[in-house]
């Protein structure tokens, strides 16, 4: 398999050896974000470590998703710093300029609930595209990456396809296969279940279970597969109303959770 | 028939005029078109609020009153154009404001998935738009493009009235020294109906294409 | 009188309050021709969109071929053909009335496409519903189809009201007195294009404006 192209840890850590190695993956301090009157994110604070894997879970509404968004850039926060390995994504509640933001991005990769694979693409092109584009890299060299990643996930033969000839489980694998053709260092899974039929599920998420064992990425995963949230994490989230209602050990929290609501919560979803 | 015979090289040099007007208009209407729809996607009210401007200007007033504008006013403040050049730019402002229309609608009707998945790959703006945005927008374009070629060979008959040569005042002259209107202006619709075909032809092609292949391919979701 | 004008670049606010009631008469007959012309248009829009409908094929290729045709000309020449040849052969009808025969001829094209459209954008529950309810096919087109088909299309007709209130400026060449007309024979006189002209400009943009807003109001009412 094609192991060579992800980033190690090891790759990870060569760069930041210094005392620098220790600063957090991810660092929310005080971020808060509103659409109008509605306050999706509620002075949230919140660390990852260098390869630590997280998941986000909770009633739809509670914020899980705008967590993913706001490190994606896709929104800026009402209040508050986000910084990626210690440089600033944001800060006091203002987004920073492209050229200030896009370094730091580079470090991040998404995978979304609707794929959002280029429909104009094959896979191959899709997982190419930014490679070549982006970080200018010579076309016979993306071919070779994205060709091994596309096995990675699964899919060597498909790379001729166009995503409206591919299923949704494939064309997921398909959009992860994408996202690590820029070597993130961090990737955000948002929901990437949810918009399956119950028969591929299993597909996507063994993807996203090698590329845990293989890779020492940091994950932020949110989702409404408790087996999924629970198995992947080093550490589970619950949140609700766009604040952190309990975190902790995947067994621990899922067999004997501490906070009413999260109890609450985990028995709803397990009817 | 014999009188057909005599008129017809002058018919024909007003065909060719007419058909040179709707390329030239044309090409010039579709740069007008993208620069301005594109332009307009700028968050800046410093360049939204001018072609905005420009584009309800257009759009709301008569083209045979901005083409007569173009041709009495221009000249009195001191613009001299020749009398086509003068007809080209109006019908090239006229269309352009109306294809603006058309670039900007298709753009924004991209999902915005796609402008999230190019940031999420970390793609700068102009990339964003180059590779990803602007590709899936245009087969959106094409059908309303093919409507607007064929209204533009129609509006080139406009600009007889400003003394351009083409096939309409063309035929305005034969009648006036010859009379027959019923076989000139017959003649005239004919010639007409003959230099649509393509247009039409290419319009059932874009429509078939438009509710086939492409639109498989590009999800409207 | 006339080397004066011409060579007189000062804007003249007198010559536009002068030339000002011959504008407005003449947008008064431009809206009349608008008015006359769209009711014309829709009428045989209309029918040739239901007569399009029946199962004789050779109605429906000849009307596609009268859509087609006279969608593909341009409606100078085909007034041209109605001012100048027409009256040769059969009655002489007034520029106006001409003008507004050509206007809802040339539309009735546009318009039949957009009845098609709307018709068949009708669920086609709702033919089997009045079937099932014993509805005669009059009564069902009338009280059922039509109605429906209109909510559909309505914007559309807007649209290309407006678009017909701006291409009757080319009744002008036919000797129709209306807003560009009027325009034309003052300022040929007087040689006053850039007031004259700029006054029927802003006429057009308002009447335009307004009309399309209250397009969109309509639009976004019909949508909810």
């Amino acid at each position: 398999m094609g192991i060579a192209v992800i980033p190690k840890g090891g790759h990870v850590l060569d760069k930041f050896e210094s005392p620098a190695s220790e600063l957090p993956a991810v660092e929310f301090v005080d971020v808060s974000k509103s659409f109008g009157a509605l306050r999706v994110i509620d002075n949230l604070s919140l660390r990852i470590r260098r390869s630590e894997r997280v998941s986000l879970i909770g009633p739809s509404g509670s914020g899980k998703t705008t967590i993913l968004r706001l490190l994606m850039t896709l929104e800026k926060p009402s209040e508050g710093t986000i910084k990626v390995f210690g440089g600033a994504l944001s800060a006091g509640g203002r987004g920073l300029r492209e050229s200030e933001v896009a370094p730091l991005r580079a470090k991040i990769g998404m995978v979304f609930q609707q794929f959002n694979l280029f429909p104009h693409m094959t896979a191959l092109a899709n997982v190419m595209e930014a490679p070549v584009q982006v970080l200018r890299m010579p076309k016979p060299d993306a071919k070779a990456l994205a060709e091994s990643l596309l096995e990675r996930v699964g899919l060597k033969e498909k790379g001729a396809s166009y995503p409206s000839e591919l299923s949704g489980g494939q064309q997921q694998r398909v959009a992860i296969a994408r996202a690590l053709a820029m070597k993130p260092q961090i990737m955000l899974f948002d929901e990437i279940t949810s918009a399956l039929d119950p028969e591929v599920i299993g597909e996507v998420l063994d993807v996203v279970h090698s590329l845990a064992h293989e890779t020492k990425m940091a994950m932020l995963v949110v989702t409404h597969e408790m087996g999924f949230a629970r198995d992947i994490a080093d550490r589970v989230i619950f949140m609700e109303k766009g604040r952190i209602v309990e975190e902790g050990n995947p067994a621990k929290l899922f067999a004997s959770p501490d906070n009413i609501r999260t109890k609450a919560f985990l028995n709803a979803v397990k009817r | 028939m014999d009188f057909l015979l005599q008129i017809y090289p002058a018919l024909l040099r007003g065909a060719f005029v007419t058909m040179l007007l709707t390329l030239t208009s044309g090409a010039a209407a579709l740069a007008v078109g993208f620069a301005v729809g594109l332009a307009r996607l700028i968050p800046s009210r410093w360049v939204s609020v001018p072609l905005t401007i420009y584009v309800e200007v257009f759009r709301n007033t008569s083209s045979l009153v901005q083409i007569f504008y173009f041709f009495f006013v221009l000249p009195l403040v001191g613009i001299r154009f020749e009398a086509f050049t003068t007809g080209c730019a109006v019908l090239a402002l006229n269309f352009g404001a109306y294809l603006s229309e058309v670039v900007r609608s298709s753009i924004l009707s991209v999902d915005k998935g796609q402008y999230h998945a190019a940031i999420a790959l970390n793609m700068p703006v102009l990339l964003r738009y180059r590779r990803i945005i602007i590709p899936q927008a245009i087969p959106v374009m094409l059908p309303a493009f093919g409507n607007y070629a064929l209204e533009m060979l129609k509006a080139t008959s406009l600009v007889s009235l400003i003394t351009i040569t083409e096939l309409t005042f063309s035929g305005a002259q034969l009648v006036q020294f010859y009379g027959h209107p019923t076989e000139i202006y017959l003649s005239i619709f004919v010639i007409y109906l003959i230099l649509a075909i393509p247009f039409i032809v290419l319009n059932r092609n874009l429509e078939k294409r438009a509710g086939g292949k492409w639109k498989a391919r590009v999800p409207t979701t | 009188m006339e080397g004066k004008g011409a060579n007189d670049m000062t804007f003249s606010l007198q010559t536009m309050l002068d030339v000002l009631p011959a504008l407005l008469r003449g947008t008064v007959v431009t809206l009349q021709a608008t008015a006359a012309g769209i009711l014309l248009a829709l009428a045989l829009g209309l029918f040739l969109a239901i007569a399009r409908r029946g199962s004789n094929r050779a109605i429906v290729v000849v009307i596609d071929l009268f859509v087609t045709v006279i969608r593909s000309t341009p409606l100078l020449i085909q007034l041209y053909l109605l001012f100048y040849v027409l009256p040769l052969y059969g009655p002489s009808l007034s520029p106006l009335v001409t003008g507004v025969l050509g206007l809802g001829v040339h539309y009735s094209s546009y318009l039949s496409e957009v009845f098609r459209a709307g018709i068949d954008a009708v669920p086609k529950g709702q033919w089997e519903a009045s079937v099932a309810l014993q509805m005669p096919r009059a009564k069902t087109w009338c009280r059922i189809i039509l109605p429906q088909a209109f909510r559909i299309v309505l914007p559309q007709i807007g649209n290309y009201m407006i678009s017909m209130y701006k291409h009757a400026s080319l009744l002008a060449t036919i000797t129709v007195v209306e807003l560009l007309g009027a325009a034309l024979n003052y300022a040929g006189e007087t040689f006053r294009y850039l007031e004259v002209l700029t006054l029927v400009g802003v006429i057009y943009f308002i009447i335009g404006y307004v009309f399309s807003r209250i397009i969109k109001y309509i639009e976004l009412k019909l949508a909810y």
